[in-house]
């Protein structure tokens, strides 16, 4: 019987990722010098983890995780004692599981050194604590037929062991012959039924290993005397039986007094520390987010059934219409409660993410020598999985960012009057329909005259000094922008804020900051609940449909040709609230074929903050929430557009990415594109004519 | 069709119990604490108790103990799922009452000729 383990692969991986963030986070508490009494916990979480990792063949997980697991079990024997060196080794331990589970999960092979450098410096610090674990090696040798001599003691059956069963195991290895030894039989008045009183003498013939037969009798090897002698032998030495293994577990015993896993004492709070992801919860379900995708998928067409129902209706008769009408409204009542109903099933709380931002915080804090507090509220706030993915990088590379930025050290804290130890807050609430998330610092806040130093030196239009202090804030997610001294091995680690915020558009959210001088700094994300649905701005191009995410429309106007001037390069700029900013017909930038703009065009005036873009279009239609279809399965990934959705009339209408769009405005993605040989982008550059 | 009734902290152990036991032809039921199995077992009746060691709440060990105090599960096989790295529970196992143990990680096909060793 050979059965396919790929199917669990999934659920392994999920589940090993909470463990690990078990671990992780019991393991940062333990150096806070709270935590001890997680160290039972953190075992269980380990010894999972290693068990599952066997069972699915992956050796050098095991590997290192039996060596965690070993610590842990020293630990658990020293009250829940771990040295500071124990507790870093293990921190990196667990990064490189990490890293071993992503390698895992693509089947990119795993190098070998890096196992091995874990292994090693785990079991320096195994051996720190202890002589060394004794290897156990349990040598067979075959043999050609086997005589036993089984003599249970009485109690074999109150065990819930059977010889029969026994016997039935023997005769799947060979031939077997059975003798039994009823003398010991009482008279039936003084039988108890569960207690053995029959001896047997049983042969054994074929060429079996040794440890087959001595694995059957594994179970009751406590319970018997039993001899296993080679059948033909001339002298058969008799032996009482003690399996290898069993023999090392009572050396280990003896050695290692075994702590049972303690119960009681507040467990509870520890319970749901360790156990974030719930794995023990009964009242849970693991569904695949596909399986709930195709759920959001059929509400979705169910609500473009209704909107051709409601259109048929219209044309019916005026006495048919009123019922029909009742029917109508309540049938859209419950799609409308089915819809956010199936949508709940993909919230999941922010601590999904949080639960990384300790780590990030001690690490960074402790490489920058600064003394650093984390507060998280609002944990529980729940947000949609595909939105929560992808706010993960964004969050953290925020809060670095106030750790490395916005915090002083601490003597300069000492110095402005300020506690030692620096906090960052992180704050979750639901506010009007979408998640709100305010990262903030005490540290010194942002210096706007460096701030507008620097975008100067970097050439950035449009800069005076009596510039609103919003608007020089905002410069901070200028790309390439960087007020920092020098540049730490953080900042130039990675990614800039102005990367940082183009995700956050992308995801239909926006991030903006406000700071004050020696207060701190304050980030705000605000994101929608979820990217499976959105409320459309359906507007017409041409002879197309295309949809506008309402969130990112700032305004809609009648095309006014006197506000449209045009660049030295032909690009071609509209007026807007004392500002110049890009206008391009959409479906050029869509690389549609565009007709030139007629009478009543529309001017709508897309994006964010100052990265504003106004797209002409033909005509402004109904709004109304549409269900986002994915492109990228029968197509790639199309740059310009969000997916697309099935219109009331059964076409498609083409859902337009303004965030991708506004990448269009950048000079220097528009010329690395056109040297790649991008036609959309260079299509940005048409003629102006051809936008009146 | 035997009754099994299979308790383990991990998901996708329990997953893969079931997947594997309902496919060689037995009614699985699921728990995944000690606590759970305690009150699956006292309300329906099991030809087969697997359980882990190390889980949350009552561990398998108490299980075991406990199930034993039970008239009606005083001789049903109760077989203990542990690790190499554990091999003491196996004579705590013992001591509690377990009839046997499957080592961790176990293959599909060991698990079922396991099972079926005492149930069939």
């Amino acid at each position: 019987m050979s059965i396919n383990l790929d199917p669990f692969l999934d659920s392994f991986f999920e589940e090993s990722a909470e463990q690990i963030a078990a671990l992780e986070s019991g393991l940062l508490r333990f150096e806070s010098g709270e935590g001890a009494e997680l160290v039972d916990d953190l075992f269980r979480a380990t010894h999972t983890l290693k068990g599952n990792a066997a069972t699915f063949g992956f050796r050098d997980l095991v590997s290192v995780t039996h060596r965690l697991e070993t610590i842990l079990d020293r630990a658990r024997e020293n009250c829940g004692a771990l040295d500071a060196e124990a507790v870093e080794v293990m921190l990196a331990t667990v990064d490189g599981v990490r890293e071993m589970m992503v390698r895992l999960r693509t089947r990119d092979p795993l190098p070998g050194q890096r196992t091995a450098r874990l292994v090693e410096r785990l079991q320096q610090v195994i051996e720190g604590i202890t002589s060394a674990p004794v290897n156990p090696s349990p040598p067979t040798s075959p043999a050609i037929g086997w005589a036993i001599q089984f003599l249970p003691h009485q109690s074999l059956m109150a065990r819930g062991n059977d010889p029969v069963l026994i016997f039935r195991a023997l005769e799947r290895l060979g031939v077997l012959r059975v003798e039994a030894d009823v003398s010991a039989l009482p008279s039936l008045g003084a039988m108890h039924p569960a207690t053995c009183y029959i001896r047997w003498r049983l042969t054994l013939e074929g060429d079996i290993p040794r440890d087959l037969v001595e694995e059957v009798f594994e179970w009751v090897a406590d319970d018997c005397e039993l001899v296993i002698a080679p059948l033909f032998a001339p002298r058969p030495a008799a032996r009482r039986f003690a399996p290898p293994a069993l023999a090392l577990a009572l050396d280990d015993s003896a050695e290692a007094p075994v702590v049972p896993v303690a119960a009681g004492r507040g467990r509870e709070a520890v319970d749901d520390e360790v156990r974030t992801g719930g794995a023990a919860d009964l009242n849970a379900v693991r569904i695949a987010v596909d399986k709930v995708d195709r759920l959001i998928n059929l509400v979705g067409q169910l609500a473009v059934t209704q909107s051709v129902l409601d259109r048929a209706v219209e044309a019916l008769p005026e006495a048919l219409r009123a019922t029909l009408r009742d029917g109508l409204d309540d049938l859209s009542r419950h799609a409308h409660d089915l819809q956010e109903s199936v949508l709940e099933i993909r919230m999941l709380p922010l601590s999904f993410v949080c639960r990384r931002l300790p780590r990030v915080v001690r690490d960074l804090s402790r490489a920058l020598g600064k003394e650093v507090d984390l507060h998280v509220y609002g944990e529980e706030t729940e947000l949609d999985k595909s939105v929560l993915e992808q706010i993960s990088d964004p969050l953290v590379h925020i809060v670095r960012n106030c750790i490395d930025h916005g915090m002083e050290p601490p003597q300069a804290r000492r110095a402005a009057g300020k506690p030692q130890r620096g906090t960052v807050e992180v704050r979750a609430m639901h506010q009007q329909g979408r998640v709100v998330i305010e990262i903030a610092d005490d540290g010194p806040g942002i210096d706007c005259h460096k701030v507008l130093a620097a975008a100067r030196k970097r050439g950035v239009p449009g800069l005076s000094d009596d510039m609103p202090r919003e608007r020089i804030l905002d410069l901070v997610f200028h790309p390439g922008l960087s007020t920092a001294d020098s540049v730490s091995e953080v900042s130039g680690r990675g990614v800039g804020l102005d990367v940082v915020r183009q995700n956050v558009y992308a995801l239909g959210g926006t991030l903006t900051v406000e700071s004050l001088p020696g207060v701190g700094t304050r980030f705000t994300l605000q994101l929608p609940l979820t990217l499976a649905i959105i409320d459309g701005q359906f507007v017409r191009v041409g002879e197309d449909t295309l949809v506008l995410p309402l969130v990112s429309i700032v305004e809609s106007m009648p095309l006014d040709s006197t506000a449209l001037r045009t660049m030295a390069g032909q690009r071609v700029l509209y007026r807007f609230r004392d500002d110049y900013i890009p206008v391009e017909r959409l479906d050029h930038l869509l690389g549609l074929n565009g007709v030139p703009c007629g009478e009543g065009a529309i001017v709508v005036v897309v994006g964010w903050g100052s990265g504003l873009h106004a797209l002409v279009v033909d005509g402004l239609l109904e709004q109304h929430q549409v269900v986002v279809k994915s492109l990228e399965r029968n197509f790639r990934n199309l740059g310009g557009l969000l997916g697309a959705t099935v219109l009331g009339d059964g076409t498609v209408g083409l859902i337009v990415d303004v965030a991708g769009l506004m990448r269009f405005d950048s000079v220097d993605l528009m010329r690395a594109a056109e040297a790649a040989g991008c036609t959309r982008f260079t299509q940005v550059e048409r003629p102006a004519a051809e936008v009146h | 069709m035997k009754r099994v009734l299979a308790a383990d902290d991990s998901a996708t152990i329990r997953q893969m119990l079931v997947t594997i036991l309902t496919e060689a032809g037995f009614d699985v039921t699921l728990a995944a604490d000690g606590n759970e199995a305690l009150e699956r077992a006292s309300t329906d009746p099991f030809d087969l108790v697997l359980t882990d060691v190390n889980m949350p709440g009552i561990d398998g060990i108490s299980l075991v103990r406990a199930l034993r105090r039970f008239e009606a599960y005083r001789y049903v096989p109760i077989i203990v799922i542990t690790t190499e790295s554990s091999l003491e529970f196996r004579t705590l196992g013992r001591d509690a009452g377990a009839t046997g143990w499957i080592v961790k990680p176990f293959n599909p096909a060991r698990l079922v000729e396991t099972v079926q060793r005492v149930l069939v």
